[in-house]
Parts: C-alpha cells; structure tokens; sequence
C-alpha cells in the first residue's frame, strides 16, 4: 500500500493557512509543487495570502513562484 | 549536539538488561515520558469494564522497564483514561478511591520509575475537585487525567470551573486524553480502513476541547492553569492561525473578549511530543514555543518506539531545547527531582 505521505504529492492544495510558519510547514509536508494560492474571497479570512508566501522561512524563491502561480497556470491551462 | 548511549544496570526491580542512558551536549538527561498508560482492574470491575490490553497491567512491571530502559524512558508519568464519567457519584468515589490509591502504591514501589497522574470523577465536578486534593496531598500524585469531554459536556463548561480553579490553585499538571469523537462514530464517516475513529477521531476531539477552552475564555479566566494535551495537541496547533483569522473574519460570531489572541493561548498549554516527524516536531515548537513540548510515547500502544530519537533527531532544535523536551520541563510540572 502507498505511503500516506507519497498520496498527498498527488493531490493538490490551497494555501489557506494565514501564517508565514503556516506555509513553511504545509511546504515542507506536501511539497511546494502541489501548493496553490488561495483567497477565499469574497470571505475576508485573510488579506495576506500573497505576502505569506513571500515571506515563509525557509522556502526557496523558485517554489514561491510556483505557489504563487506557476502550479495553478499548469493544472489550469494559463498561459504566461 | 552529542549524544551517546551507555550502559548500566537498572536500578531496584528493573530486569536484566541494557538501560540506556540518554546524554545531550556530554550531560545526562533525566528523561520523563507524560504520555504512558496503565489499568487498575479492581476499579473497572465496578463497571464491567474490561481490560483492553495485559500491557496496561502494573502487578508485573518487568517488560515495561525493558521498554523503557531500552529507548531511554527513566520515568513514566502514568495515568488511565477514564471510563468512569457515566458513573453515579456514589460508585464514582469508590472507583477513584481505589484506583488513585494503587497508583500511588505503584509509584512508591518504584518512586526512580513511576510518578503517576490521579483520577477525577470530572461529571461531578465537587467531587472531582476533592479527588485532586486528595490526590496530590495523600497520594502524592502529580496532577490529573481527563478526557477530552465528559458525557457530552465540553471541557470549557462552567460546571467544571470548581475543578479547574482547584488544578489552578494547587499548581498541578492536568493532563488531556482524548476518547474519539464519538458523536461523529454513530454517524459512521469515521469507519471503513484505517482506524479513523482513533487515528483522526482522537486528535479531533482535542483539537474541539482546547479550542473550547480558549474561546470559551477557561484559560482567561484561570490563567495559572497548566494543561497538558496529547498528541501534540491533535490538529490545533497545525492549523493554529485560522484561529485568530475568525476574529476579524466573522467578528459578529465572537462573543465576549479574550485577552490574547488565540494562538497566544497555545503558550499557555503544554503538548506531548508524539507527533512521528521531525518537520511536525519542529512546526509545532514553532507554534507553542519549544518549552511548552514533553515527551510522550503512548505505551503500551505502539504507535511509536522511538520518542527519544525523535526529539535528538530534529535538527532545528537547540540542544537546550531537547533537555527540556526530553525530561526538563516535565520534571519542573511534575516535581520530579533531578
């Protein structure tokens, strides 16, 4: 049977965690490339999705793209 | 960060064998494990209870100590999850009475090994309050076991305010255990493969009880209070900052006012260490503060065997850090002497 951890590198998530800490840790447990930014407007949850991606500890400049807009433009066919 | 194995013999009763000795930058640590089951079959006679496991019995203690001799464990804080919250007050006296005094029968017979948490009777909250008294001042208990509801009834309810101003006041560890959701096992979404009723039904109801107590405002309103969850709190300090989202996110939904943010309150707790992985270890110390962690190992159950190597083995963790993780802070909770 597949390891639990080796499943989720196949699903994908938003980054709907709040905290700069919040994506390091989401990050480092799925990996950046399944990770894409989310809002949830018009709810105000939060106002910061953008920054807490660019300032997570930890997390390299090239999977910040990806969080932000590379992994999403893949799966959804957006073109640059 | 330097670690090395040594060998002794065990001390007064412990069985033949190896006892490793856990060092952290060339010095000795005294490790203390929050987190370790035990059963008194006399008290769950009164209710029919029967054992879960021949593990959890303390008459024979030998292959317990070769556990924990073998991954370093030095003492065990024990406690027994309750089963008794559906007993009358009549037949709760005499079950906790029992079972506090053998568990301070077995800490005296092994007091290097076993400190030992006290049973409450907690669905009578008056009676709980005594029981912890008793406890701690007769029975030299530590502090106390609870679940992570009672019958229903929220941790955060006002009926338990008696008991927790006693555990504020007698600065006593309280340590939480959950029992699954069971609310949401009748429904059935927790069956099928997997064991979720436990695997995510236990963490669950943690994560539901320490969130009542935090907004509830019980941790304002006793602020002395030292409570320990299991499982590293369940969900809650991974997903802690959602928490302080809903204040301005649905601020009408917020009645009263707490005096800190929410995932303020998460310094306030104490979480055991058995969250598997190094990146959870490290997240967590990350949200609670790398003082606020003790280790725990669930024995008998074995979910993990390796609670000493996990904390050595998290590389964002000073080696200050790890002493304290490893038996320091715990020994402070718990009076345990150096």
């Amino acid at each position: 049977m597949e390891d639990i951890a080796m499943t989720t590198r196949r699903e994908f998530y938003d980054t709907m965690v709040f905290s700069r800490e919040g994506v390091r840790h989401l990050a480092a447990e799925v990996g950046a490339g399944q990770l894409m930014v989310g809002t949830d407007s018009p709810y105000p949850w939060t106002t910061t999705a953008v920054d807490v991606i660019l300032e997570a500890p930890g997390v390299s400049d090239a999977d910040k793209v990806a969080m932000l807009g590379g992994n999403a433009m893949k799966l959804l066919g957006l073109r640059a | 960060m330097a670690e090395a194995v040594f060998v002794s013999c065990g001390g007064a009763g412990a069985p033949q064998g190896r006892r490793r000795e856990v060092v952290v930058s060339g010095k000795r640590v005294k490790t203390v494990d929050v987190h370790a089951h035990c059963a008194v079959p006399a008290a769950m006679a009164l209710m029919g209870r029967k054992l879960e496991t021949e593990a959890l019995l303390m008459a024979d203690t030998r292959e317990r100590l070769r556990a924990m001799d073998a991954q370093g464990i030095d003492v065990e804080a024990l406690s027994i999850n309750p089963y008794w919250y559906g007993a009358d007050r009549e037949v709760a006296t005499e079950l906790i009475r029992i079972q506090n005094e053998t568990l301070a029968e077995i800490c005296a017979a092994q007091p290097d090994r076993f400190v030992a948490f006290a049973s409450v009777a907690l669905q009578h909250p008056d009676l709980a309050a005594e029981q912890l008294e008793q406890g701690v001042k007769r029975y030299g208990l530590r502090g106390a076991g609870l679940g992570g509801s009672v019958e229903g009834r929220e941790l955060s309810d006002p009926t338990f305010h008696p008991f927790w101003a006693k555990a504020e006041a007698l600065g006593v560890l309280v340590f939480i255990h959950p029992q699954g959701t069971t609310e949401l096992d009748r429904t059935g979404r927790l069956g099928g493969n997997g064991l979720l009723t436990n695997t995510i039904g236990n963490p669950l109801e943690t994560t539901i009880a320490l969130s009542h107590l935090i907004f509830e405002g019980t941790l304002d309103r006793f602020p002395g209070l030292k409570i320990c969850a299991a499982h590293g709190g369940g969900y809650l300090p991974s997903y802690a900052a959602r928490s302080n989202a809903v204040q301005t996110t649905f601020p009408h939904r917020m009645t009263g006012t707490l005096k800190k943010r929410p995932t303020e309150y998460l310094r306030q707790l104490y979480f055991d260490s058995i969250v598997f992985t190094p990146e959870a270890l490290r997240h967590l110390a990350a949200e609670a503060g790398p003082g606020h962690i003790v280790m725990g190992t669930d024995y008998p159950f074995p979910w993990t065997q390796t609670s000493v190597d996990h904390i050595l083995g998290t590389p964002e963790l000073s080696d200050a850090d790890k002493v304290a993780m490893l038996g320091g802070t715990a020994m402070g909770l718990l009076g345990i002497k150096g």
